[in-house]
């Protein structure tokens, strides 16, 4: 599962290595999961994230073409 | 998005303490005339004797909630900490509770309004309830009413609120959210005295991070398992 965590530092003011960490076990094996903290990060990560968490616009929602839940 | 199969999540439920938190902090503004107080500074000394003749309590005051769900009860909590008396509508039909042991639908809504001191707004935006707060429904409140919005400034109707501010039928209003994000500088809003303001901040918490990232925890787990999802969102109504 590939998961991108859009760190927007309004609502998820801080995502720590601890907390990937923690989401990367709970999403199983082979688990990818990727903190964007600028909007360059997030482009590049949508497209291979089947799970989006955070504050997601018109732009990176077409970015991530294979996206199941946001 | 809105037709398609991605399934949409949110925060719903989780961000009522800290609105309501806003919300009471708006509305003490007002009521114990802090705006004020702070805005003339040293020079307040001399107009307390006037704040003093406008400060009210709210004890045995009305508190009329529109749209009854996390943020509404919230504030409902806290509203019945001070001794007001709360009602409540609602779209959709929702369980009431120790508070409010009836939730009316909204065609109760201008009876509410006509019965309250204090209008909170907690419906979420959609587009049946945008501007839903228009000219008739200030009409309809008690004269000298306040009005609380700390969720979403498309309900309520900009011009139809700053006509009833100037007539003097709305009391005042604490808003930290607009129909425009920033409100222009020359805003008429601006000008109110009985008007207290916020930039959109009543949805920040030290602890909404933590729960955000709770319900995904708990979500991920649902997802993996195919079982419902929490705060899932029906994307055909907006919330």
């Amino acid at each position: 599962m590939n998961i991108l965590i859009v760190n927007d530092r309004v609502i998820l003011t801080e995502v720590s290595e601890e907390v990937r960490l923690a989401v990367a076990a709970a999403a199983g094996p082979n688990a990818v999961v990727t903190v964007a903290t600028n909007r360059d990060q997030a482009m590049a990560a949508a497209p291979e994230a089947e799970v989006i968490l955070g504050s997601i616009d018109e732009e990176l929602f077409t970015a991530a073409s294979q996206v199941k839940w946001v | 998005m809105r037709d398609g199969d991605v399934i949409l999540t949110c925060e719903k439920g989780l961000v009522g303490s800290h609105l309501a938190d806003h919300a009471m902090g708006l509305l003490l503004a007002l009521t114990r005339q802090l705006a004020e107080a702070i805005r003339h500074g040293h020079g307040a000394w001399d107009k307390r004797l006037a704040y003093r003749v406008r400060a009210t309590e709210l004890e045995g005051r009305v508190m009329g909630i529109v749209g009854y769900g996390g943020s509404g009860r919230a504030i409902a909590r806290r509203a019945a900490g001070f001794g007001m008396t709360v009602r409540a509508v609602d779209r959709d039909p929702v369980e009431g509770d120790d508070l409010v042991s009836a939730v009316e639908r909204l065609d109760h809504l201008d009876a509410m309004l006509a019965g309250s001191d204090v209008v909170a707004i907690c419906a979420p935006f959609a587009a049946e309830s945008k501007a839903m707060i228009d000219a008739g429904r200030f009409a309809a409140m008690r004269p000298g009413a306040l009005l609380l919005n700390v969720t979403r400034g498309e309900l309520v109707d900009h011009p139809a609120l700053v006509a009833a501010l100037e007539s003097g039928q709305l009391g005042g209003a604490g808003l930290d959210v607009h129909h425009i994000e920033p409100l222009p500088a020359d805003d008429p809003l601006w000008r109110f005295p009985n008007v207290v303001m916020s930039p959109h901040t009543a949805g920040a918490s030290q602890l909404r991070a933590g729960r955000n990232l709770d319900r995904f925890m708990e979500n991920l787990c649902r997802y993996r398992r195919g079982k419902p999802l929490l705060g899932l969102v029906d994307k055909q109504l907006s919330y």
